[in-house]
């Protein structure tokens, strides 16, 4: 049988305030105990989730040369595609793959892939169809009209495209790291003593 | 803390640590999550063989210029009840925020 007795004005100290125990059971005030208690871990268990979050995303931020090589490959890939010599580009394909296993092995984490939601795949669409149009301009330009420059300037500027990309995605790696750091979790605010 | 909603697995601090690295990525490599979680291997292998046994985290074997290395992912599995866990952990943050209190002088 539970004890009923109840409080009249008693205050039960808790972390930064006082648990309002007027007209409550001294079992509503344990469980009401419990529950603080049993919230100050979660709230520390959440502070290491997100501080081990921001280790693994660091960790897999793609670095300046890792995306200067990326957006350099995709352009080589666009000249090579507009000058019509099809068969450098399983060279070009080949650098890809070796830059990508080369930043998986020199930083040991790889970010989760594929493009993040709805708006990543219309990104990943747009580009690959600005791809397409740089390559069928620049074609145009090259065999039509003699401009030799013009695949060279299309796959710099798809180069500069993919770079831009790049820089962005990081950016908002950062802002997610720099959030996470500074979360409600993250940064012990809720931990004073 | 045995909560309900609460993942026993997943509770342990150096366990908790492991599925939150893994968690923001496709893999990564054991020596970064020692060096991360700051244990020694065999504390680390200890973990991961417990999450590997509940089908929350998979093993990758590779070599690499004739060295082995070990790689980690966060399984379908894995993620959801590191997911449910994180859940129950901001429940149980938001249950004590919901209780009465009188601001302390």
């Amino acid at each position: 049988m539970a004890k009923k007795t109840h409080l009249k004005r008693a205050n039960m100290d808790s972390n930064h305030s006082r648990i309002n125990t007027e007209g409550a059971s001294i079992e509503e005030v344990k469980q009401a105990l419990r529950v603080v208690q049993q919230a100050k871990e979660a709230k520390q268990a959440l502070k290491v989730v997100q501080q081990a979050k921001s280790a693994g995303l660091n960790q897999a931020m793609p670095t300046h040369w890792f995306r200067a090589a990326i957006a350099l490959t995709t352009g080589s890939m666009v000249t090579v595609s507009a000058w019509g010599k099809t068969e450098l580009i399983a060279v070009s394909l080949a650098v890809l793959a070796g830059v990508l296993a080369a930043q998986k092995r020199k930083q040991g984490a790889v970010l989760r892939a594929g493009p993040n939601g709805a708006k990543g795949i219309i990104a990943l669409i747009g580009l690959a169809v600005f791809a397409m149009a740089l390559i069928a301009g620049a074609k145009v330009l090259n065999q039509a009209h003699g401009y030799g420059w013009a695949p060279v300037a299309g796959g710099a500027l798809m180069a500069n495209v993919v770079y831009l990309i790049s820089l962005s995605e990081r950016r908002e790696y950062a802002a997610k790291i720099k959030a996470a750091a500074e979360s409600e979790f993250g940064d012990g605010s809720g931990e004073r003593e | 803390m045995s909560t309900p909603g609460l993942n026993p697995i997943i509770h342990a601090p150096n366990r908790l640590q492991i599925c939150a690295l893994l968690a923001p990525l496709e893999t990564a490599e054991f020596q970064v999550l020692r060096d991360a979680l700051q244990v020694s291997d065999s504390v680390l292998s200890k973990q991961i063989k417990k999450l590997e046994e509940a089908g929350y985290v998979k093993l990758r074997k590779q070599k690499m210029n004739g060295r082995q290395h070990t790689w980690a992912l966060l399984t379908g599995k894995g993620r959801k009840a590191f997911n449910a866990h994180v859940a129950a952990l901001e429940h149980l943050v938001a249950l004590a925020s919901g209780i009465p209190t009188t601001p302390s002088s």
